[in-house]
């Protein structure tokens, strides 16, 4: 599966995003009798990694901001 | 006394329904959800969640009902003023919308709860302020697990929102035919490629959709793949970033300067104002349907008299207009809607009753209808017979303006079609309305050649 991304070779997962990202220009039309709960249920597990730096960050950087401002009072 | 039927809207919740009876609303609450509702008020999620605005509140009720073994509860909720549906809605609303989701997302993680729906109709409007109707709607995180919400999400809000900022403002109509949001494939095809330039869009919406097709047909039976909590918090967090980051291209309408460039003279425009402030009083109203409300001058006197005002016009841009100047003096006794009168919202659905029409979700007390009646008659051929008829189906009491052909907008009106409306005059006018209504009040508003009516609706 591609979420987990250490059984892929460094190869493979250098270009995988890149990939996806252009496949994304083909879009196919989801048939309406599919329940197509399963791709949305498969791109937050794809991206859960991006998603978790991205809010460890924020939080990290907010964090800090609150640190300087207490400092500074 | 049993319980009564189901609201026609509250079936597919297992855990619960809406019911009805003697006027009150109530909601049942299965045992199956014993745990979550439990969860939901011991935690104090229910209570920051209504602190909040963000959630109906509700209280226990001891109705005298035959409580089967499956009953857990039944609550009295709050009843909201006004229902209205997403395909109402103005483009900021719709935002607010989204976003009071995800905040009730976030807030119900913090307490180890998660939304397991996110449908744009479990919010409603108090006015310009949303909340979460459905009490039922929270279920205990299990860790690990991605938002099963997220395509609804997607569906109900994102797509729609991205299709009005980049397409049009008019394809939010859209929601009326996908009852469970715009499909996301659907989406994508309608919107520019430009779109993608937006990483937050390109990921829920493009990358989504195209996952959707890839794993249509495929099970998702594997459970070892889980998300950490961070990640699903870092999930909302790029929602709100994609639903902040969509903004209405800078617009304007014919009618949302409607009230720079009309054709009153200060005199006029200040005699109509007065005349329908006292109309107004004399009917002392509860609720008022302002049609043709344009971005909402005269609702906001009936709002100012206490009436539950619901401003309703075509114009998605007046609306919008409407909705921000509400939002701008916190007036919680406006709710400004997009419906055109020529075709008002019907009632969709399963059975074709599971969203109320317009005319189902009236009568109100007064209604509004100023400088409209020309614009049926004339532009859009409906006999006076016909207008009657509907305002008697909407409202019980009526203040209508007359404009007659003398008038710069009719003359406009007509300056590119023939005049085939030999009927159309203040006579006959009087006549077809008397079918429907007594004609209690007349007041020209002096050299305009408008004349302003109030009408009580003729009991049958």
């Amino acid at each position: 599966m591609f979420c987990d991304r250490a059984k892929f070779s460094p190869r493979v997962r250098d270009t995988l995003p890149m990939a996806l990202l252009l496949s994304v220009f083909y879009i196919q039309p989801a048939s309406a009798y599919v329940d197509p709960s399963t791709g949305s249920y498969m791109l937050q597990l794809a991206m859960g990694f991006l998603f978790g730096a991205m809010f460890t960050v924020k939080a990290l950087l907010k964090r800090l901001s609150l640190k300087r401002s207490v400092r500074r009072d | 006394m049993t319980i009564s039927q189901p609201l026609s809207s509250s079936f597919r919740d297992p855990n619960g329904f809406v019911f009805e009876e003697g006027g009150n609303l109530y909601r049942k609450v299965r045992v199956s959800y014993s745990e979550n509702f439990k969860h939901l008020t011991q935690s104090g999620l229910y209570i920051t969640l209504v602190g909040k605005g963000l959630l109906v509140p509700h209280e226990d009720s001891d109705i005298e009902v035959n409580r089967t073994g499956s009953t857990f509860k039944i609550l009295k909720p709050a009843r909201v003023p006004f229902i209205s549906y997403p395909y109402e809605w103005s483009f900021s609303q719709l935002k607010s919308a989204a976003l009071a989701t995800l905040r009730l997302q976030k807030i119900s993680l913090e307490y180890g709860m998660t939304l397991k729906d996110a449908s744009a109709y479990n919010i409603q409007f108090f006015g310009i302020t949303p909340s979460l109707i459905d009490t039922l709607s929270f279920e205990i995180y299990e860790p690990g697990s991605p938002w099963v919400a997220y395509r609804q999400f997607c569906q109900h809000f994102l797509a729609p929102l991205a299709l009005m900022a980049y397409v049009d403002l008019r394809l939010s109509r859209l929601t009326q035919s996908h009852i469970d949001g715009i499909p996301l494939d659907l989406a994508c095809k309608l919107l520019p490629k430009r779109a993608m330039l937006n990483g937050n869009l390109l990921m829920h919406l493009f990358l989504h959709a195209k996952l959707q097709s890839k794993y249509e047909g495929a099970s998702t039976n594997d459970n070892s793949k889980k998300m950490p909590k961070q990640a699903l918090l870092g999930l909302i967090d790029s929602l709100e970033a994609a639903i902040l980051s969509i903004h209405l291209p800078k617009c304007q309408s014919n009618w949302s300067e409607y009230y720079d460039c009309n054709s009153y003279s200060v005199e006029t425009a200040e005699k109509k104002l007065s005349t329908v402030r006292d109309m107004l009083l004399k009917t002392s109203p509860e609720t008022v349907f302002d049609f043709g409300a344009n971005c909402g001058r005269f609702s906001r006197i009936a709002a100012e008299l206490g009436a539950m005002t619901i401003s309703l016009d075509m114009d998605p841009l007046c609306v919008q207009k409407n909705y921000l100047d509400a939002a701008n003096h916190s007036d919680n006794r406006i709710l400004p809607l997009v419906i055109d009168l020529t075709a008002p919202t019907p009632s969709i659905g399963w059975s074709n009753n599971e969203r109320a029409s317009l005319i189902e979700r009236g009568p109100c007390d007064t209604g509004l209808a100023l400088a409209l009646v020309h614009h049926l008659a004339i532009a859009n051929n409906v006999p006076f017979a016909r207008i009657a008829e509907f305002f008697s189906l909407v409202c019980k009491n009526l203040i209508i303006e007359f404009v007659p052909k003398s008038d710069v907008q009719v003359e406009r009106l007509l300056s590119s079609r023939k005049d085939v409306f030999s009927s159309y005059n203040e006579e006959n006018f009087e006549r077809e309305f008397a079918n429907f209504f007594e004609i209690v009040e007349k007041t020209p508003l002096e050299e305009s050649g408008r004349v302003l009516y109030l009408m009580n609706r003729r009991t049958k």
